[in-house]
Formats: structure tokens, C-alpha cells, sequence
């Protein structure tokens, strides 16, 4: 209720003053160009990229999400449209916040990447092996079926003495090799269960960004419509 | 944990493969083959009939012992030609046996002795399984 008075007063003087001075532009080419902010003599909260101001020196503070608050003064000259060009620094809550981001991600990347590769590569080499471990016990069969119908007794020594022995050896190779590569896939995708739950419980690093509580004080931001004062608080509800 | 059934597959694949696994080939198991010289199954050659007759040297009459030798060749893994080793006796060949049978003799011999011979099938110049066929002399 006490803000009416103070709105009226605003609403009506403002008018008069711009009218009785002579006015120029001030083009505002911030980095970053779309969402920055600013507050006019330390009053008047605004975002847009023209102003239209009374000659003389005025009082900017400009800001943007993840860059730092920037306090300049700019001398406005009447009847002239005037190029105002700043590149907004980036604040070092956000540098720090992107270094954790990064960090974060990399440690979450490499915990799920690794024991997943892993288990893709076990699920190969255990396809291979059933192959290969297949492969043998056709040799196997074929050499059942070849003592089955040979008629030659030299070549059914050779069969047992040689042949079947080294498929026999084959067989053996061929089920350890299975076995171990069943044993691996089976430990890396629990290894890969394992750390995609845990890693889905490591906290997020969250951006506190300071510069946006100091900027977000309390300002008078006028509209068509007239105008509101803008109280900003911030919760960090991540926590 | 929808996860947890996949990480049982490999489990499965390897239970499966066990359960189905074929053992090894047992070689000494192998023997059920004719022409293997471990063959250890019904008999190749079996005496169909035996008879004992004289014959003569320099005028000495000689006792001469016939056996004829019937061979099984229902036992043969398919129909084949083959050879029959004689154990030192001169090979004969399975075209000089239209009915699958053969005669083995024994000279001079003596009544009421029993006389054997291992008798092999033989085939590419190496022995395969074979047994005894005896007779007594009458």
C-alpha cells in the first residue's frame, strides 16, 4: 500500500522531465546478445537493446545469467543515436561451476563408457567363442560320422591317432575359452550395473550464482502499464 | 533393476552350453568299425563248415584241413571291396569271393588237433580288425 504514492509520483513526474530535456538513443550491443539485463541509475530494472535517455551521464548496471554484474557510466547526447558496445565477463561462479560440470561429466562418462565397452566387447568375444566352440564340435561330429563309414583301416588310424585327439585338444581350448569370456561379460556387466546406479545418485554440481542475488535487488521495473518493483530471491532447492 | 534378467543371460548361455555340451570323442570308445584294427564287435569271419582230406607228396599221404570261412560283411559300415589277410598267407581279394566266403586250409595235420588262423580284413596296404577261425581236425 505504500508503493501507490511512490508510482503515482513516478508516473507523473517522469513525463515532464523527459519532456522538458532533449533526449537521444543509446543502442546497447551486449555480449551475450538475447537475455542480458540491466538496471538504469541504480532505479530501473529493463531488458532491451534501445533506450531512449535524457542528455546527460546515466548510471548502467549490466548483467546477464552466468556473467558477472558490469557497473559503467554512459554519457547520453541529445539527438543522436549513440552505439554502446560491451562484452559481459563471464562471473567465476559460472568458470567454476563449468570446470565441476566438466569434471562431473567426464567421471560420470568414463564410469559408464568403460565397464559398457567392456561388456559389448565380453558379449563379442563370447559370440565368438560360441562359434568357434561350435565350430569344433561339428569337427568332432563330422569325425564320428567319418569312423562310422571309412573303410580304410590307415585312414581310420590316422583319425584316431591324430585327428580326433587334436579336435579332442580343440574341444577343450574352445569350452575354457568360452567359459572365460561368459566369466568376464557376466563381471563387466555387473560392474556396468553397478556404477550406473551409483553414478545416477552423484550430485549435479549446481551454478550459484551470486552475481544474479547482487543484481536481482530490489528495483522498479516500468512497463506499458506502468511499472512493479522486482524483489529477486534465490533458493537453492537443489539442496 | 530391469537390469538384473540380463545380467543372468550370459549365466544362461553358459548353463546352456554346458547342459548341451557334447563331450570329448572317446578314441577308445571307437571300435565298432570293421575295418579298424580295434574292432571289437560280432565276429567278420565265422567257419560255415569244416572238413579234413588227404592229399600226397612224394608218396607220403598227408592229412589237409578245410575250412570254409564265411564273411560278414553285414557288419561293414557300406558295401565295399576289401581284402582279407591270411596272417602271412597270400591276401585274397573280396572279387575272388562272389558269395562273401573263403576257404582256409591247414596242411598236414593230425587228426583231433585244432588248428587256428587270425584272419584280418585289409584294405590300403594296412591290417583292420579281424579274429580267429579254427577247426579240428577229423
Amino acid at each position: 500500500m505504500t508503493i501507490r504514492p511512490l508510482h503515482f509520483l513516478v508516473t507523473l513526474v517522469m513525463p515532464l522531465v523527459a519532456a522538458a530535456q532533449n533526449t537521444g538513443t543509446l543502442r546497447l550491443l551486449v555480449d551475450p546478445g538475447h537475455n542480458f539485463e540491466f538496471v538504469l541509475d541504480k532505479q530501473y530494472r529493463m531488458q532491451q537493446r534501445e533506450v531512449k535517455l535524457g542528455e546527460g551521464l546515466h548510471h548502467f548496471a549490466f548483467w546477464a545469467p552466468e556473467r558477472m554484474i558490469v557497473d559503467t557510466n554512459v554519457f547520453v547526447i541529445a539527438d543522436r543515436t549513440t552505439d554502446f558496445v560491451l562484452k559481459l565477463p563471464y562471473s567465476p561462479e559460472y568458470m567454476q561451476y563449468r570446470q565441476e560440470l566438466a569434471k562431473y561429466e567426464t567421471k560420470r562418462r568414463v564410469a559408464r563408457t568403460i565397464p559398457t565397452v567392456a561388456t559389448v566387447a565380453g558379449l563379442f568375444w563370447t559370440g565368438v567363442n560360441v562359434v568357434k566352440y561350435q565350430k569344433v564340435r561339428q569337427d568332432l561330429e563330422k569325425d564320428q560320422e567319418n569312423y562310422d563309414i571309412n573303410v580304410d583301416p590307415g585312414s581310420i588310424r590316422t583319425l584316431k591317432d591324430q585327428t580326433i585327439p587334436q579336435h579332442n585338444e580343440d574341444l577343450r581350448s574352445a569350452r575354457t575359452g568360452l567359459y572365460t569370456s561368459i566369466s568376464f561379460t557376466a563381471v563387466a556387466a555387473g560392474v556396468t550395473y553397478f556404477l550406473y546406479r551409483r553414478s545416477a545418485r552423484w550430485e549435479r554440481p549446481t551454478l550459484n550464482d551470486k552475481q544474479k542475488v547482487l543484481f536481482e535487488g530490489l528495483t522498479w521495473v516500468p512497463t506499458r502499464n506502468g511499472g512493479f518493483f522486482h524483489a529477486g530471491i534465490t533458493i537453492p532447492l537443489a539442496r | 533393476m530391469r537390469t538384473i534378467p540380463y545380467l543372468f543371460f550370459p549365466l544362461l548361455v553358459m548353463v546352456g552350453i554346458t547342459g548341451c555340451a557334447k563331450d570329448e570323442l572317446d578314441v577308445a570308445g571307437l571300435n565298432t568299425n570293421p575295418f579298424d584294427a580295434d574292432y571289437d564287435g560280432p565276429a567278420i569271419f565265422t567257419v560255415i563248415s569244416t572238413s579234413t582230406s588227404t592229399y600226397t607228396v612224394d608218396g607220403i599221404e598227408y592229412q589237409r584241413l578245410n575250412l570254409r570261412v564265411k564273411v560278414h560283411t553285414e557288419y561293414f559300415p557300406r558295401a565295399t571291396t576289401y581284402l582279407v589277410d591270411q596272417d602271412g598267407a597270400p591276401l585274397i581279394a573280396s572279387s575272388s569271393m562272389p558269395d562273401n566266403e573263403l576257404s582256409v586250409q591247414f596242411l598236414n595235420v593230425d587228426q583231433g588237433t585244432t588248428y587256428c588262423r587270425d584272419l584280418y580284413l585289409y584294405n590300403g596296404g594296412v591290417r583292420g580288425g579281424g579274429n580267429s577261425v579254427c577247426g579240428t581236425a577229423e
